[in-house]
């Protein structure tokens, strides 16, 4: 049954980020993202990470996908897309370039030794553990989060408010 | 976990190379900005097979940090694209040639 | 407590620019520099405060938060930068009519993510350090952004540095998955034996840190969002996130010795290649700003230099000769960049138009102090002796020679050939500032400049004071090269 599941996801996953980069018009791309980044929440369930499944179902492809969506709705130039247009040398780079990468390192992680799946506890991948990780030992890296969220702020207000003096 | 790990991490090596891809193919500044996102979302997967494969919490809660950045990044993204478009009304990265690279 | 003093004095600082501004409203908040600078010069003296107790690592915050000489000294020279930056920037934005306060506030909380960067011996605090300064430069590079050149410098800025993070964090997980955890002293005990995961994941994060040094070829993005920012953002970009990205790079390679063999050579061709094309690319510029965006990518090709000769020396306790010749290198660079900056952000017209060397003709007349401040540089960054850039890479050289003599095979002489070709070819396009400025015409007609006012002109003289001092020997003041050497040195040690 889990490999079943694995097999959906993992091509729904993939399939749909191939469409997201393929589909001409922006939005199509940000939807078929949507898709890929909900197959992924359903791979993190199956690696028993229920807490960062539910985040990136509520917030990946709710809350951020939204934003991006809504730009792009915002913004969408009707008379001409340009969209359409793809980078020639770009595609000269992807296929000589990173298919080999992608391939060497497929090949790096098909031959290394990776530990046998160690038992984990009960509250594995829950908000109670996460939470008393992050507010534990983590607190340093939670507090310049902060200062990341409040430049982001900062620097929208700067960047996009209507009239500046 | 049911499967083989390694199959998982096949799986984040291909998005991330999907999303190298679109980066270096695609040209709509949009898009080439989701195509990071599926970069970002390629590593976080991956970070979660080794934080099940250890047993390590740490693994998961950088993986909230990744959201949390991901938030930050497309704000401060969007509201550039957006002043952009104000003084442009065209979003294509053949447009940035202001400065000569 | 005593450990986050620095943070505390810029966020608070920050803080009081955002709450002012709230109550000013729409007038505009001129104190905001002001309060800005002092907010990170205090910063740089509570930095300073700290270097003596440093010499003992100390940790704070479950181990997050790592006090050592190393991160003190990257955060006081990120301090001094930011100190500088927000000395030049009101000249700038009321030139070109412009009072944001947001500006200053982005400019402290960039420092604090520098210092967080820097002052941390686990790999997620450092990744969410670098986020953080490279969020606000972001912005900060298009603060002008009434401008298109500086919205796209913004955007590609952004394009770029997100593409870079995006292969941080694969790189980060693929390194997480060969060693289990995000901390570089567990991460050095566990990867004893070299692996296909660890080195996959370390050549990434190689990559994305070297997007952020601009090392070629990396670096597309860097001329033009050095050309478009506003000139003391880039100013600023070029030194403080160099001296940041590097100290954090050398503390990842740092702790995953038994890669050192496979990555030296890695490092060693980029360097050739960052020199190389940086330099090369510089003689060719019509705009100063310009030349100097590529003579930035240059001289972050001679610190890579230093990081081949560091990862080449066997790892021993206690002091590391590359070590200290690199972050000697990065205090040097860091001064005499910052004062060719602060000349050119004084020299500039209110349209935002670049300057040209013909723009510079008689400049000796015209201003001398700023034509004064603007040769010591120039002589400093071609690594003249008597200034603080020719100790500088002198002692790049010396650990390159010794490297070259204690290792078989010709690599670093190839290193150490590309150091003196490109040294040459640097002197060229630095003299031709000189020559412009002290034997051109002055231009007809006159660019339109704004007068330059007090505080700038002693930030410049302060900085040539710096530069004369710290490297016209040991004889002068009793504290010349050699208290430089040895500030470098027990960062090192």
């Amino acid at each position: 049954m889990h490999q079943v599941f694995f097999w959906i996801f993992a091509s729904v996953a993939v399939g749909a980020g191939l469409l997201a980069i393929t589909r001409k018009a922006a939005l199509h791309c940000a939807l078929s993202l949507v898709v890929s980044f909900v197959a992924l929440a359903g791979l993190y369930f199956q690696l028993k990470a229920p807490f960062p499944g539910i985040l990136q179902v509520m917030l990946y492809a709710g809350a951020i996908m939204v934003l991006v969506i809504f730009v792009i709705m915002f913004l969408n130039a009707p008379e001409e897309d340009p969209s359409e247009k793809i980078s020639k040398p770009g595609v000269i780079a992807s296929v000589f370039l990173l298919i080999p990468f992608a391939a060497l390192l497929i090949g790096v992680i098909l031959h290394s030794n990776l530990p046998v799946p160690a038992a984990v506890a009960p509250d594995f991948g829950t908000v109670a553990s996460i939470g008393t990780r992050l507010f534990g030992t983590w607190t340093w890296v939670f507090e310049v989060l902060s200062l990341l969220l409040l430049a982001a702020l900062v620097a929208a207000v700067l960047l996009a408010k209507k009239r500046l003096d | 976990m049911a499967n083989d790990p390694k199959a998982y991490l096949v799986v984040s090596v291909l998005l991330f190379a999907i999303g190298m891809a679109g980066f270096l193919i695609r040209k709509n500044l949009l898009i080439v900005f989701l195509s990071v996102e599926l970069m970002l979302n390629a590593g976080a997967l991956a970070i979660l097979v080794f934080a099940r494969l250890y047993g390590d919490t740490d693994g998961h809660v950088f993986f909230f940090l990744i959201l949390a950045l991901a938030a930050a990044e497309s704000a401060v993204g969007l509201s550039m694209v957006i002043a952009l478009y104000r003084l442009r009304h065209k979003l294509d990265t053949d447009d940035l040639v202001e400065l000569r690279g | 407590m005593d450990l986050i003093y620095p943070y505390l004095a810029l966020v608070v600082a920050a803080s009081v620019i955002l709450v002012a501004k709230f109550r000013t409203g729409p007038k505009g908040f001129a104190e905001a520099g002001p309060i800005a600078a002092v907010g990170a010069a205090l910063a740089f003296g509570l930095c300073i405060l700290q270097w003596g107790k440093a010499a003992t690592p100390t940790t704070g915050f479950h181990g997050f938060l790592l006090i050592d000489r190393l991160g003190v000294l990257a955060s006081a020279l990120a301090c001094l930068a930011g100190a500088v930056t927000a000395v030049l920037l009101p000249h700038h934005l009321q030139r070109a009519g412009k009072d944001r306060a947001e500006v200053y506030v982005l400019l402290l909380l960039v420092i604090a993510g520098m210092m967080a960067m820097v002052q941390t011996d686990h790999l997620v605090g450092a990744f969410v350090g670098l986020e953080t300064l490279s969020v606000g430069l972001y912005a900060l590079s298009a603060a002008l952004r009434e401008r298109r050149a500086s919205v796209e410098a913004g955007l590609k800025y952004f394009l770029t540095g997100a593409f870079a993070s995006g292969i941080l964090v694969f790189g980060l997980a693929l390194v997480y998955g060969a060693a289990g955890s995000f901390s570089l002293p567990v991460i050095e005990a566990k990867l004893v034996e070299s692996s296909g995961l660890a080195l996959a994941g370390i050549l990434l994060l190689l990559v994305g840190f070297g997007f952020k040094l601009s090392a070629v070829p990396f670096h597309m993005w860097a001329p033009d969002v050095y050309e478009g920012a506003p000139t003391p953002i880039t100013g600023f970009m070029s030194t403080a996130v160099k001296v940041v990205a590097a100290t954090a790079l050398l503390r990842v390679l740092d702790a995953t010795p038994a890669f050192s063999g496979q990555i030296v050579e890695a490092v060693g061709w980029l360097a050739v290649l960052t020199v190389t094309v940086g330099n090369l690319s510089a003689l060719a510029q019509h705009s100063v700003k310009r030349m100097l965006a590529y003579s930035s990518i240059g001289h972050a090709g001679y610190l890579f230099l230093a990081f081949a000769a560091f990862l080449a020396t066997p790892d021993t306790a206690g002091f590391s000769a590359p070590l200290a010749a690199v972050m000697h290198y990065l205090i040097a660079y860091t001064i005499t960049n910052l004062g060719a900056f602060a000349v050119l952000s004084a020299l500039e017209t209110a349209d935002g138009r670049g300057l040209t060397f013909a723009d510079l003709g008689g400049l000796k007349s015209r201003s001398p102090v700023l034509a004064f401040t603007l040769l010591i540089m120039m002589l400093s960054l071609a690594s003249v002796p008597l200034t603080a850039g020719f100790l500088a890479k002198w002692n790049v050289f010396a650990v390159l020679v010794e490297r070259a003599r204690s290792s078989e095979g010709p690599f670093f002489w190839v290193l150490l050939v590309a150091l003196i070709l490109n040294s040459v070819i640097g002197l060229a396009y630095y003299l031709r500032v000189i020559s412009a400025m002290y034997m051109r015409p002055a231009p007809e007609p006159l660019p339109a400049t704004s007068p330059v006012s007090k505080v700038v002109m002693a930030v410049c003289i302060l900085l040539v004071i710096a530069v004369i001092w710290l490297g016209a020997g040991p004889n002068v003041l009793g504290m010349g090269a050699d208290g430089l050497f040895s500030i470098a040195r027990a960062a090192a040690g």
